[in-house]
């Protein structure tokens, strides 16, 4: 059936149509005529944001919360440009998002028009696709698209721009539009050969390691992965992308491998045989010096996206596929369960030997660490957990327990400071029934605290731990470690109350509570989760001088990750 | 110096161009010479590049052509049976 209405009415129905029921963005001038009928829909819930690149955290945040499509909103030019970061983010991170922006009228496209920016030139090297649409009559078919390319495949976000008379125009809505798309056929469905390919060296294998990355949560696949480890007796190691995809406190988990891994998950990696790589890239931050990341292993790596595979680390065995399947697949192909007694005992005696640890503070102030430990140990694990970038947010991955797929949402591969905030709003949005904390640290915070208004306006009750060391954390640890010391740049006065963060969730009609000793942090963290009515701000001041350990520096080798400063784990003394 | 040719199947779309040049630059393959050719059928573009992928492997580049949502298929030149390396097909 075919309806007579304008764009705007058809890009509002057509996103009713593909199951969009949240928004988040900000009108301006050429955007406006999406924003009349946006008022009347009675499905979509637009959440007016106060920064563009808080509507796109939030998407992300949504998107990684409810496993759908999240989606922003912004006019064009600048609000275009503002969503830069989180698409970038998106991207990186493989998140399913549709950015809508408004363009000039098609008619002036080019001349240098008032708010005028070529958004889809800017946007092309860090969206899986986008599209300008000129014509109202293509609105329906381009949102179809859209949604099936940000939501298929490898997810990723995509950008569509609409020029305004596009949005003004008469057109013939119709539903469903054909797509066309005859480029774009992703492979979900494994190789059978490359299957048994895998399940050969696989039972071959004496040291393998199960290297579990974030395609492995997007492809809902940890129950499977769960069946895989256990069948096989394979130890796993799960990257910062797949925190929570396998159960921490399983015996077979032996932590974040990586620049801030734990000793058992690095030196699993570097000691395997075989690394039966799923979802993951071989990311610099996982891999560090790549000609000497696991030098004994060959590799199995599976990935939804061919382009992965063998980039930076080649695969002796390649299988394109959704990890669902692959799994899936591999669990049908190994016939005899396997035991690996003698490799566990080893990997079991690093996790014994270099356990994660911290020092507190002779004068008694705050270890951020032990912060986090509590967090974890008070909120359990049935909480989402949002980070930002930095020192916090390894912590965070390092001393909360993560027993549920999803249960971590952060930035990783673009690293973003000032993800936390926004995201845990579209994280809570997704999910309201779910105990949704972020974890910022002071300078995050100050990049996208503005969403606070947002929260407390659309009634989203957000619990924000901020671990507050007066400084950019990490920076500050490398200028200790590499810098001689040195702070440039790096010291933001917040431990002196610049901006006092309680007065602050006070302005923005929040609940402001503060922790600075050891003894507080327990009855702080149960006094903030018994606030469920507005959101709550926790300034956690903590000691300046933490670092993050273990570490391996920036383009050294995982065989020299350092346990402190100096200090190297013994790799070989009981490697008999 | 690893020169190739590829022969480049693309969406006659106005971007299109742009999305394979951007790639090339991004991911830091140079290219000698490019040429457009409307294809058979229409509504697609055959893209003739020439360039030299320094130490890279090709399948990278492909692999990376491929994953361009307008590029239907790709097929190197000047092998002995050129075949596609890759194809967007219809199961």
């Amino acid at each position: 059936m075919t309806e007579q209405m304008t764009g705007a009415q058809a890009l509002v129905r057509a996103l009713e149509h593909v199951g969009v029921d949240t928004v988040f963005g900000i009108p301006g001038g050429q955007i406006l005529p999406a924003y009349d009928p946006l008022f009347d829909s009675t499905k979509v819930r637009h959440v007016l944001v106060r920064h563009e690149q808080g509507a796109g955290h939030a998407a992300e945040g949504y998107a990684q919360a409810t496993g759908k499509v999240g989606v922003c909103m912004a006019t064009s030019g600048p609000g275009a440009t503002n969503l830069v970061t989180p698409i970038a983010d998106a991207h990186m991170d493989s998140v399913p998002m549709v950015a809508i922006t408004g363009q000039v009228p098609s008619g002036v496209i080019g001349t240098d028009a008032f708010q005028e920016a070529d958004i889809c030139g800017i946007t092309l090297p860090i969206t899986k696709h986008n599209f300008l649409v000129t014509d109202p009559g293509d609105i329906p078919r381009t949102i179809a698209e859209a949604f099936h390319i940000a939501s298929s495949g490898r997810p990723g976000p995509v950008l569509v721009d609409i020029s305004k008379d596009a949005l003004q125009a008469r057109t013939e809505f119709h539903w469903e539009p054909t797509t066309h798309l005859p480029g774009y056929r992703p492979v979900t469905r494994p190789h059978a050969k490359q299957i048994q390919e895998a399940a050969k060296l696989i039972s071959e294998a004496e040291c393998p390691v199960l290297y579990v990355g974030g395609g492995v949560h997007k492809a809902g696949a940890s129950a499977e992965l769960l069946r895989l480890a256990e069948l096989t007796g394979i130890p796993v190691v799960t990257t910062l992308m797949a925190r929570g995809t396998f159960p921490d406190s399983h015996p077979l988990h032996m932590g974040m491998p990586g620049m801030h891994g734990s000793v058992s998950a690095v030196g699993a990696l570097q000691k395997a045989d075989l690394l039966i790589a799923l979802g993951v890239r071989f990311d610099d931050r996982v891999t560090g010096q790549l000609s000497s990341f696991a030098p004994r292993a060959k590799v199995i790596h599976a990935d939804i996206d061919p382009a992965e595979i063998s980039k930076n680390r080649v695969a002796d065995v390649p299988i394109v596929g959704d990890c669902s399947e692959v799994i899936g697949a591999l669990v049908h192909a190994i016939d005899r369960p396997g035991d690996h007694v003698k490799w566990r005992a080893l990997l079991d005696r690093l996790k014994e030997t270099y356990p994660l640890g911290y020092e507190d503070f002779a004068d008694g102030s705050l270890a951020p660490q032990y912060v986090l430990e509590r967090l974890s140990s008070v909120v359990g694990p049935d909480a989402l957990y949002v980070a930002g970038v930095g020192q916090h947010q390894m912590w965070a991955s390092q001393f909360i327990g993560f027993e549920k797929p999803g249960a971590f949402i952060t930035s990783g591969g673009l690293g973003t400071m000032g993800f936390a905030v926004p995201a845990a709003m579209g994280a809570k949005m997704g999910r309201p029934d779910t105990t949704v904390w972020a974890i910022d640290g002071d300078g995050c915070f100050q990049m996208t605290n503005q969403e606070l208004a947002t929260c407390t306006i659309e009634g989203v009750p957000i619990k924000i731990a901020v671990i507050n060391n007066g400084n950019l954390g990490m920076v500050r640890q490398w200028q200790t470690l590499f810098y001689d010391q040195r702070y440039s740049n790096t010291d933001l006065q917040t431990a002196q109350h610049v901006p006092d963060f309680v007065k602050l969730a006070e302005a923005y009609g929040c609940v402001g509570l503060r922790c600075t000793r050891p003894e507080d942090v327990d009855g702080t963290i149960a006094k903030a989760m018994e606030i469920n009515d507005v959101p709550v701000i926790v300034d956690f001041v903590v000691h300046e001088d933490a670092m993050v350990w273990p570490m391996v520096a920036a383009g050294t080798s995982n065989d020299d990750i350092k346990i402190a400063r100096g200090m190297a784990p013994r790799w070989e003394s009981d490697d008999s | 110096m690893s020169k190739h040719t590829l022969s480049v199947l693309v969406e006659d779309k106005p971007s299109a161009l742009t999305r394979i040049t951007a790639l090339f630059s991004r991911r830091g393959f140079n290219i000698d010479s490019l040429a457009v050719d409307p294809a058979e059928g229409g509504g697609f573009s055959k893209v003739t590049l020439v360039f030299d992928a320094g130490d890279s492997p090709l399948e990278q580049v492909t692999k990376q052509l491929g994953k361009l949502i307008n590029v239907v298929s790709v097929t190197e030149v000047g092998r002995a049976r050129p075949e596609p390396v890759y194809e967007s097909v219809a199961d």
